[in-house]
């Protein structure tokens, strides 16, 4: 049986290879899917974990405890600290991830004490474990080098806490209550002033700026100071920072579900990220469902193409089956033979499969954009156990898909086949119940639907609600049905023109219209191959470069500018003579940025950016707007914006702005809402920065509107607000932009953002650290390039041009090869008809005219409707399915991007595909004899 | 069937050795029938063969002789047989006299015209505008009717009378003119023979050629079809050249060469 299989599959060796194309490839593709889709969750995890840390400034998974211990029965620090240690070895029985570093504290709350210096306060003596490796003494000595000195025990204290309380070396401080059994009360004396060797430890969960006033004492120290004392309870607190590498869509709900369980039996468990992974768990599955979704119309593709490989196959074998049905083999051992068969080919597929889809997910995962690889995102991972589940299941579905058409031949017998052979012109059954208008109708009317859902649709996006699939897979649908529809009318019009000049057309055209129109069944098939491939390619370029280019256009945009740095500024406080306080601030030296012009990077301005500014037009008061205080010249030099958003270029707008002291360029909604127009006057008002009075205004001012602009660097007309039920809603902010000097004239001199244009030399890392190592402390920043870089690494993104750009390249190989065999067989199956053709007189020449006019009314036009059914869908989908990845109403509306490098690339990969085909056609048809080619008949 | 099958059969398949079926040989075949020249006229000659050789390489690098050098002459307005059993070469013959085939040696003529010096394109417009082709089996077209499959013959021959009425006139002719809608796999082997024929000789050629026309056909459509041949040649004039190993047929022939083992051994 093997034998005879081995030997049926080399007779047809080339056939039977594009069907292990085929299986390969589904294998390839459905393995691949859960390994990218994980490799996709981790990601986002990792990603949501450096997010948290950015947004918070703190580390973003930490798993602790805040308890205190009674010295009854925990009498010393040995079993006070075990105590710590059995904690931590329960939770990592469960929580398996590795501990990156502890910050872990025992401290008595002694009460008041009174220092050297006379003035009293309370206190707190803490040890901390391994403390020493993370500090450096700033001022005296370390506990090591220290002795307890008169009973007083030595302790270092934190630069802030020496600051703020007038602290020096030596200083001795003597608590009022806590004292011996021989009465002599605990003393301590300040050893060494500490500060953190580094700032970006993570360590430092609890930074030593929020520590409270304490001294902390050696572990020795400590002990002692417990019994000699009888402290009755030692405190503590204890952060572990989690290595959240370790947390995975593998045990990602495990370790939530274990430390919510901690938290239920003991409450004074901390932990900071049970929620990071909830959010996780709720996009997981948006990323599960856009993954099958856009790997849908590929996989679908697939199947069809072993569908019709297979069938191609049977067709020509169908002699061959109908003989053995009448020397009495049965149907369901032919079945058998042709599962056998397959069932060959997929085990050889699966060996290829399974390592190729590991390349795919890798090729997929390292997609910048669509058709654009960069080799550095390592994080997805390789073989799981599902993806050979996966690939067994493409396997047996690829089995089926070979032996499904055998059903048709195997009942066949020799008579009946022959009765069959000659029948032609049979319509599809798509054409005949007109199921293409059906499918484009549904299409149409779905999409018209959700294009009046648009804002329902973004808002849920933005509640974090899984998209509906539907959108995508209507695009699927309107392409495959609007392709059929555009064949069918393909059709016709073949039928036309060969109806036109029926009496005249040559004999090569005669002959080659009747063929497209007489077997347009067989060439449905690889038309409708080639719609698909092409308007897929098209829509999928289109689609990934309108996601990718408005992404970075709105970051370009939000950002305003290259980069946005702010300093810490030093805020006083003084009491007027009625009392009041009254605040000021201390403006670092700008020179020290004009300074790196034209050097470090090109421009810098100072720009004041207060975004709870109120607003106020005719009596009403609209808070929690946007004003801006510029430079006009600089701003202008500096920043930058999309020059189409604007009715004007907004350098126009800069130069009114300029001439007018007390003038206001304000947002064209502003306008709108009050009906504004230049000329006309608002008023503006800032508050107090001291935070417990932020609702006392500074100063309201007037402003002349010189200027109203519907887009501004670093103005974002729309933010988001969710509220407890999970609800999003969309709040419209506001602009005033004002001349600087006259900002500051009427508020007072505040803290501004410097914004710079970098060169092309030094990227905005290298700007911070030269910055950071010149003394200038950054206290926050915004970078254009780090939003983009961090947006294309956005898992969504990831995916989306990842398996675009994977659709794209399996489409066009099973196109090429489809399309070489279809023509192939359809030459080697025609032998006979040259034969006659050849013999009735027809010559070479004639014979290739009819095959290039077949060519061009089939597979050209069909290619040529691939291009208008793709620009089509892109017209009508790609802003919509845009919404997916840009919910947000922004000033720079969603906009097609269309890359002529793609349609390049595509028409090149089509005319290779039509020239190669041409070239395997005229070499069989060279090679072919006519007195062979007659021989064919003769059976 | 074709002459690698012959050479399948055992006890067939002797090598044959140029030396031996060389001019000698094929000099005497000719005489042997030389006396007969003189029956028709030169004029009413269409074709002859002289010396005609074919040989075709074999797969161990020796050659098979097909044709050992044969002479023969078809005349004009007649119905020649090429008789013989499978394998014995007459299809061979056939398509070296028709252009579809190069003989190895030798000389074909028709009308006075060297076949084997005459460029494939004027081959090509022999076979398009003076000959016409009736195949055994499937020869027509399967994606056109039989209308269009006549039709097709006629714009290939640039005919230049009104086409529709030919098509008409041959498809009565062969008695199918109430099927002339159907497609090849609608009609019976007979039927579908029947219209090779009208094509063939729609338009006007001088010589059709058949290969084993009857070969695929019960009795009776066999006969049909020769009865149509018989009155093509006596009604029209038409040269018809046809192979066949049926015994029976003839009988129906002006002229009949017998031919075995690539030679002619018989001529009535």
């Amino acid at each position: 049986m093997l034998n005879f299989l081995q030997h049926k599959l080399l007779n047809k060796k080339w056939l039977n290879a594009c069907l292990l194309l085929g299986i390969v490839l589904l294998i390839a593709v459905m393995s691949c899917t859960p390994m990218f889709k994980n490799g996709a969750l981790d990601m986002m995890l990792s990603t949501k974990f450096g997010d948290k840390i950015e947004e918070t400034n703190n580390y973003s998974c930490v798993l602790g405890r805040e308890g205190s211990c009674d010295t009854g029965k925990y009498p010393d620090m040995a079993s006070i600290m075990n105590r710590t240690e059995k904690y931590h070895k329960t939770w990592f029985s469960y929580v398996d991830t590795k501990v990156l570093t502890e910050q872990v504290k025992y401290y008595i709350d002694g009460g008041f004490a009174t220092s050297t210096s006379g003035k009293k306060d309370s206190y707190k003596l803490a040890y901390m474990p391994g403390l020493e490796d993370h500090i450096k003494i700033v001022h005296g000595k370390g506990l090591d080098e220290s002795e307890v000195v008169d009973g007083a025990y030595p302790c270092i204290i934190t630069e802030e806490i020496a600051d703020d309380n007038n602290l020096t070396v030596g200083e001795t401080i003597t608590y009022d209550k806590i004292k011996d059994s021989s009465d002599n009360p605990l003393k301590f004396y300040i050893a060494g002033i500490f500060a953190e060797k580094d700032y970006g430890d993570y360590y430092w969960y609890i930074r030593k700026s929020e520590f409270t006033k304490q001294g902390l004492v050696s572990l020795d120290a400590f002990d002692e100071i417990i019994s000699k004392y009888s402290i009755p309870t030692v405190y503590s607190t204890d952060y572990n920072m989690l290595d959240y590498s370790d947390i995975t869509h593998r045990n990602a709900s495990n370790i939530r579900y274990y430390v919510k369980e901690f938290s239920k039996a003991d409450d004074h468990i901390v932990e900071n990220f049970t929620d990071v992974i909830k959010e996780y768990e709720n996009d997981a599955k948006t990323i599960g469902i856009i993954i099958w979704v856009l790997e849908l119309p590929i996989l679908v593709l697939l199947l069809a193409f072993i569908y019709m490989v297979s069938s191609q196959i049977l067709e020509m074998e169908e002699g061959e089956i109908a003989m053995l049905k009448s020397r009495g083999t049965s149907t369901r051992q032919i079945i058998r033979i042709y599962m056998g068969q397959s069932a060959i080919l997929s085990v050889i597929a699966l060996f290829i499969g399974i390592p190729m889809g590991y390349g795919l997910c890798k090729l997929a995962a390292s997609s910048n954009s669509f058709l654009e690889f960069r080799s550095d995102r390592t994080c997805f991972y390789g073989m799981t156990a599902s993806a050979f589940v996966y690939s067994l299941v493409a396997a047996v579905i690829a089995i089926l898909f070979v032996t499904l058409p055998v059903f048709k031949y195997a009942k066949n017998s020799i008579v009946e086949q022959k009765r069959k052979s000659g029948k032609i012109n049979v319509k599809p059954f798509w054409e005949k119940y007109f199921l293409d208008v059906i499918f484009a109708a549904v299409s149409i009317y779905l999409l018209y639907n959700y294009r009046k859902q648009r804002g329902v649709i973004a808002l849920d996006i933005l509640a974090g609600k899984r998209p509906d699939p539907l959108i995508f897979l209507n695009s699927s649908l309107f392409i495959f049905a609007v392709g059929l529809v555009i064949l069918r009318l393909i059709k016709y019009l073949i039928r036309f023109i060969y109806f036109i000049g029926r009496k005249k057309w040559k004999p090569a055209l005669y002959a080659s219209f009747l063929q497209i129109t007489r077997t347009s069944k067989k060439q449905g098939f690889i038309s409708v191959f080639l719609v698909m491939t092409i308007a897929m390619g098209i829509f999928n370029s289109n689609m990934a470069r309108t996601i990718n280019d408005n992404n970075q256009k709105r970051e370009a945009y939000n950002a305003g500018t290259d980069l946005r740095v702010s300093e810490h500024w030093a805020m006083g406080i003084y009491h007027d003579k009625d009392k009041n306080s009254n605040w000021y601030y201390e403006e670092p030296d700008f020179e020290r940025f004009t300074g790196y012009e034209g050097s470090l990077y090109d421009m810098a301005t100072r720009v004041i950016y207060d975004d709870s500014a109120s607003i106020s037009v005719g009596g009403e008061t609209l808070d929690n707007n946007v004003l801006m205080g510029i430079h006009t010249k600089e701003f202008g030099e500096t920043a930058s914006l999309q020059s189409d958003l604007n009715k004007e270029h907004w350098y126009n707008y800069l130069n009114a702005l300029a001439q007018t002291s007390n003038g206001v360029i304000i947002s064209s909604n502003l306008a709108r809402k009050y009906s504004l127009s230049v000329g006309d006057s608002i008023s503006y008002t800032r508050y107090n920065p001291i935070k417990s009075k932020a609702d006392e205004p500074i100063a309201t001012v007037s402003g002349n509107v010189v200027a109203i602009v519907d887009a501004w660097p670093g103005f974002e007309q729309y933010s988001y607000e969710k509220d407890e039920k999970g609800n999003v809603s969309e709040v419209e902010k506001y602009l005033v932009v004002a001349n600087y000097a006259y900002v500051v004239g009427a508020f007072g001199q505040t803290p501004y953002e410097v914004w710079i244009k970098t060169n092309s030399s030094n990227d905005y890392k290298e700007v911070l650290s030269q910055l950071e190592n010149d003394g200038i402390k950054v206290s926050s920043y915004i970078s254009k390039d780090k939003n983009t870089l961090k947006l294309m690494d956005s898992s969504l993104v990831v995916i989306t041009n990842g398996l675009f750009s994977l659709s794209f390249i399996v489409a066009v190989v099973l196109c090429l090869v489809g399309f070489l065999i279809y023509w192939i067989t359809s030459i080697k199956q025609r032998e006979l008809l040259f034969g006659i053709y050849r013999a009735m007189g027809m010559s070479m020449k004639e014979i290739n005219k009819m095959l290039i006019n077949e060519q061009i009314f089939s597979s050209v036009l069909a290619s040529l409707a691939g291009y208008g059914v793709g620009a089509l869908t892109t017209m009508l989908f790609v802003k919509l399915i845009a919404i997916v990845y840009l919910p947000e109403t922004h000033n720079i509306p969603i906009s097609l991007a269309v890359n002529p490098m793609d349609i390049i690339k595509l028409t090149a990969v089509v005319i290779v595909m039509f020239i190669a085909c041409f070239i395997v056609i005229r070499t069989i048809l060279k090679k072919m004899n006519i007195t062979q080619a007659l021989k064919l008949g003769e059976d | 069937m074709s002459e690698t099958v012959y050479n399948n059969e055992p006890g067939n398949d002797q090598v044959y050795d140029e030396t031996i079926y060389g001019d000698d040989t094929a000099g005497q075949a000719y005489d042997e029938f030389g006396d007969n020249q003189g029956v028709y006229d030169q004029d009413d000659i269409i074709i002859s063969a002289r010396n005609v050789v074919k040989c075709f390489p074999m797969g161990n690098g020796e050659k098979f002789y097909a044709l050992k050098g044969l002479d023969m002459d078809v005349p004009r307005g007649k119905l020649t047989i090429l008789k013989g059993r499978s394998g014995s070469g007459k299809t061979t013959l056939l398509n070296i006299l028709s252009a579809l085939d190069d003989a190895t040696e030798g000389e074909v003529y028709v009308n006075g015209n060297e076949l084997n010096t005459m460029p494939e394109t004027e081959r090509e417009k022999l076979r398009r505008y003076d000959i016409g082709f009736v195949f055994q089996s499937v020869a027509l077209i399967p994606i056109m009717n039989a209308y269009e499959n006549v039709d097709f013959g006629l714009r290939l021959a640039d005919y230049e009378g009104n086409r529709d009425e030919r098509i008409k006139e041959v498809l009565d002719m062969v008695g199918l003119g109430g099927r002339m809608q159907h497609l090849p796999s609608e009609m019976s082997g007979g039927e579908q023979q029947r219209v090779a024929i009208a094509r063939a000789v729609a338009h006007k050629p001088q010589v059709i050629f058949a290969d084993e026309p009857t070969g695929a056909l019960d009795t009776a459509s066999g006969l049909t079809v020769m009865k149509l041949f018989k009155e093509l040649v006596a009604k029209e004039g038409i040269t018809i050249v046809m192979t066949t190993h049926d015994p029976n047929l003839m009988e129906l022939g002006d002229v009949v060469y017998e031919i075995e083992d690539g030679e002619i051994v018989a001529r009535a």
